[in-house]
């Protein structure tokens, strides 16, 4: 090899290595994003993932890969996006279970503070449903009522402990004084066969698993954990008009690993807040019954601090 | 008859399981002891009952070896070629540590030549070309076809 | 709700337009040939795919998930029983007496017997699930966790059945098994057992990087020390399933298709289960029982058409009640959620059209699914003519990136490793490994399900006596308990005459 070809191959690895920086730089991101999501794969959450990744390659300029690594009721993934560098480029497909609740109640191996919010996707309230042949009357005092009368009996499906299924329960216990047992069956779907099986007597749902029950009258929609009627069942009043005030919302958002550069997280933002509008992302949300609620990154933070304070206040006052 | 029986490994192994998982309870589980046997809904009780069962039956299985050792029926544990074993699992590490430090990819090819060497084959006219196409074949497939990002060694990060 | 033929007619023409059975086809070549890889399963093959279907017309892309789903299934088969390899959980019975049969010199026989078992399952899956899927869902909605209990309870008889000579050391497997599934967090309480502080075995150990270690890394380990002559007889030509074969499992497809569609259809089984159920009856059942796991046709064709069979009847909770039984059936239920079809009690009335074109298109799967197996077989059998040197570490490496991929965790490759490295400590030592995995398989839902009963019933253990179908489930349990327990004292008492003899 001639001293000319050498110096000519220094010169064009220099060269690429000086442009990779500066594009590094100039052009986030400039390889694909990933999005981690740290359950299993079939619930909404996946199927949420799925949807916007299928929608993010214009949006951001690089394809945006679906990852699901799931365990430990999401610790594993969550701790999987803290192993990894604070590029933005792996972010956490998450819930106020795993990153305002959980951290603070259980001794988890990551605080709140671990994760920067990126942003919010939507969120589903829950709608509290029993069978239309229950022995108690279709409303949240019906049921406190009933649960009280018969004491141990009233035993409701859960998804699993500590989870909102489970959560949401407890507030209206809380609220109404009674003692209601949960089962954890370790998903919607067991919840529900249980439900309509007869093995328990009520459940907390999200709208899209229990809605066509409810349209097929198998199942009666009792009352809506949210500040206003869900969009596609206008007919279940929420809960404060049925008598009881719980709202409880459970986002699906995107955070990033604490230290990740803040102009990145503003890029990733914007690209988020342009996605939500794309035309087949928005059709595909319709399909599936669910809704957009876009919060910003500073929107989004503010918003998870509060909901962080209230939550550990509630926790530690159902103890 | 000369030679170990593996069963005694097997009854020791057992058995030293099953009283390390018995002490380990009132640590791992949390808010348990060993009383929790009583409780069918506690976490503790799927894990003593087996622990207890594999004591039971190191204890039933060493008996039962040495009634077969006195009717001279043991079994034997024999190794046929120890060195070929060790350098299985030697590779078995070795892709391990390779796929964390250096990728997956590129440690297999190293791992499926290394192996087929030390297994007897010498062609390299074939073996070379197997070595670098069967990891292309892997990252193809999972990488590329079902968009699972291989490890890519923590050195490249 | 009975079988509209009218409506089952027009099924077929809506399918008849060309592109449906083309996307069938493309399903089910993709899913046989994708899951002919040792880690390859049909939960991540569909989860990744199903994204792409969002934009297909639904009358293509859920006949296209549906037929990788199911070819998935029956290719997982093939690396078992050619290599001792699982493709995936449901596969990893049909290994017992495959890879037996292959090394026999008869793995042609042996894929063969796996296909038609396969396909006559899958058939009559598939008749099951569109004549009576309602009803019987029905019924199973009447499953719960004290039924599901007894049913794990009887599943795990399965690991006696399976032990081989010697009850205790098959015992000492199964303890490791259910230590194994122990490790984690707890489904109950939420508290972690077994951790150690690692953050990685708080997720547990998985499965299936677990059964590619035991079968797969295992057998790398066994075949590298044996002088290979000896170890695999080379293919007999012309050895290949006969008419007698048949005839004679023909009694074992049929109820091993029973038990699968049975096990399909209660949401929280699959086909993984289905597999051990069907074989294990089978074994109790069979005139030659001793020739299982020594390359016996009939416990092949058991595993086989219990694992296929649960296919077709697996998507009965979710069609009628929208309930997933499992993450397959879940992510086929989010995919149908993108095309806007909810499947439910509705479906019957809202969207009946693609429910025929669906029951249609798995009618025309299965006839595909005969003839593109039988096909791929003629070029699969040539596996076992790979040098072994070359073979052995091509499937290690496969087996490495197969963990990996399942959860995306490098944990899981270290889970295969370790588990290749005990598989083959116990085989050496003659422990028998299949209730080792049987019990890790069903621990976890037999904890659960007994937990949760015992939450219903307040604490009491009545409650499997107090419900009819557990009651039936507890009298069938313990009553098969107590005969086996007087047949083995039969056994003991017999052996005495032979120990006195020798002495």
């Amino acid at each position: 090899m001639d001293t000319k070809r050498v110096s000519r191959l220094v010169a064009t690895v220099l060269g690429a290595a000086v442009a990779g920086t500066g594009t590094a730089m100039a052009q986030f991101p400039e390889k694909p994003l990933q999005l981690i999501t740290p359950y299993p794969p079939g619930g909404s959450h996946s199927l949420h993932a799925g949807i916007i990744t299928t929608s993010a390659e214009p949006h951001f300029g690089q394809p945006m890969i679906s990852v699901i690594r799931s365990g430990g009721g999401g610790v594993v993934g969550a701790n999987h996006v803290l192993q990894a560098a604070a590029d933005g480029y792996t972010l956490l497909f998450g819930d106020p279970n795993l990153n305002s609740l959980r951290p603070q109640v259980e001794k988890l191996a990551f605080t709140i503070d671990d994760f920067i919010p990126v942003t919010r996707i939507n969120y589903s309230p829950w709608v509290f449903v029993a069978k239309p042949d229950a022995a108690f009357k279709p409303t949240p005092q019906g049921m406190a009522e009933w649960a009280k009368a018969n004491p141990d009996k009233f035993k409701y499906s859960s998804d699993n402990v500590n989870g909102p299924t489970h959560i949401v329960f407890l507030l209206l216990g809380q609220k109404t004084g009674a003692k209601m047992t949960p089962v954890h069956l370790g998903g919607g779907g067991p919840a529900i066969a249980n439900l309509l099986g007869g093995n328990t007597v009520a459940y907390a749902g999200d709208p899209s698993v229990v809605g066509e029950h409810i349209e097929a009258g198998k199942l009666k929609g009792i009352c809506v954990t949210d500040d206003k009627r869900w969009e596609s069942l206008k007919d279940v009043p929420t809960c404060r008009e049925a008598g009881v005030d719980i709202v409880f919302h459970f986002w699906r958002g995107v955070l990033v690993k604490k230290g990740t550069p803040p102009d990145r997280v503003k890029k990733l933002s914007e690209g988020f807040g342009k996605l939500v509008q794309d035309q087949g992302f928005l059709r595909l949300i319709g399909t599936i019954k669910s809704s957009v609620g876009y919060l910003d990154n500073e929107q989004f933070a503010t918003y998870l601090k509060g909901e962080q304070k209230q939550l550990k206040e509630l926790y530690d006052s159902l103890k | 008859m000369r030679g170990i029986n593996p069963e005694f490994i097997v009854a020791l192994i057992a058995g030293s399981l099953a009283v390390a998982t018995l002490a380990l309870v009132p640590y791992q589980v949390p808010g348990e002891t060993l009383a929790a046997i009583r409780n069918l809904e506690s976490p503790a009780f799927f894990p003593i009952i087996a622990g207890g069962l594999m004591g039971i039956c190191a204890v039933l299985l060493a008996a039962n070896t040495v009634a077969s050792e006195r009717a001279g029926q043991g079994l034997r544990l024999t190794f046929e070629q120890p060195r070929t074993v060790v350098l299985v699992i030697a590779t078995y590490i070795g892709l391990l540590l390779g796929a964390h430090y250096v990728g997956l990819i590129a440690s297999s090819a190293v791992a499926i030549a290394l192996m087929a060497w030390g297994l007897g084959y010498r062609n390299l006219k074939i073996l070379i070309p197997v070595a670098a196409l069967v990891p292309a074949c892997i990252y193809l497939l999972f990488q590329k076809g079902l968009f699972v990002i291989l490890p890519g060694g923590v050195l490249f990060r | 709700m009975i079988l509209d033929f009218g409506k089952l007619y027009e099924g077929f023409l809506l399918i008849a337009n060309g592109w449906t059975p083309l996307g069938a086809f493309l399903g089910l070549a993709a899913g046989m040939l994708v899951g002919a890889v040792p880690g390859v399963t049909a939960t991540m093959a569909v989860a990744i795919l199903s994204p792409f279907t969002f934009f297909m017309n639904p009358i293509v892309g859920i006949p296209f998930l549906l037929g990788v789903f199911k070819g998935i299934i029956t290719s997982g088969s093939i690396p078992a029983i050619l290599i001792n390899t699982p493709g995936n959980a449901s596969a990893a019975a049909t290994g017992l007496d495959g890879f037996m049969l292959t090394r026999k010199g008869e793995a042609r026989r042996a894929l063969e017997m796996s296909l038609y078992a396969s396909v006559v399952a899958d058939m009559l899956g598939t008749v099951v699930l569109i004549f009576v899927a309602e009803p019987l869902a029905s019924v199973a909605l009447k499953f719960g966790p004290p039924e599901f209990t007894l049913l794990f309870a009887f599943a795990m008889t399965m690991v006696a059945t399976l032990s081989g000579t010697s009850i205790p050391k098959g015992l000492i497997a199964a303890a490791l098994g259910i230590l194994i599934a122990c490790i984690g967090l707890d489904p109950m309480s939420g508290y972690e057992r077994f951790t150690f502080g690692s953050i990685e075995l708080t997720g547990g150990i998985s499965l299936v990087p677990l059964l590619i270690g035991v079968f797969a890394l295992s057998e790398v380990l066994i075949q590298s020390e044996q002088r290979l002559a000896n170890y695999i007889l080379p293919e007999t030509r012309g050895r290949r399933v006969t008419l007698a074969d048949m005839r004679r499992v023909a009694w074992t497809i049929v109820r091993s298709t029973g038990l699968g569609v049975w096990i399909g259809i209660l949401p929280g089984m699959g086909a993984e289960t289905a597999c051990w159920i069907a074989y294990g009856a089978a074994k109790q059942r069979s005139k030659h029982p001793e020739e299982f796991g020594k390359g016996s046709i009939e416990g092949l064709a058991a595993a086989e058409a219990g694992n296929n069979a649960s296919v077709p009847t697996d998507l009965i909770p979710m069609i009628v009640f929208g309930i997933p039984g499992d993450t397959v059936t879940a992510i086929l239920l989010g995919a149908f959620m993108a095309q806007g079809i909810h499947p439910g009690p509705l479906m019957f009335v809202k969207h009946s059209e693609i429910l025929y074109a669906m029951f249609a298109s798995l009618l025309l799967t299965n006839v595909l699914l005969l003839g593109f197996g039988y096909i791929m077989i003629r070029y699969f059998v040539r596996i076992v003519l790979i040098p072994r040197a070359l073979l052995l570490p091509s499937v290690m490496v496969i087996c490495f990136a197969g963990s990996f991929a399942i959860n995306n965790s490098f944990f899981d490759i270290i889970v295969a490793v370790t588990g290749g490295i005990v598989g083959y400590l116990m085989r050496k030592a003659e422990l028998p490994v299949p209730p080792l995995v049987i019990a890790a398989l069903l621990t976890p839902g037999f904890e659960s399900s007994l937990r949760r009963s015992l939450v219903m019933s307040d604490g009491s253990l009545s409650i499997f006596f107090t419900r009819p179908i557990a009651a039936v489930m507890s009298t069938a349990l313990i009553a098969g308990l107590a005969y086996y327990l007087w047949k083995a004292g039969q056994k003991r008492f017999a052996k005495k005459p032979t120990l006195v003899k020798t002495q």
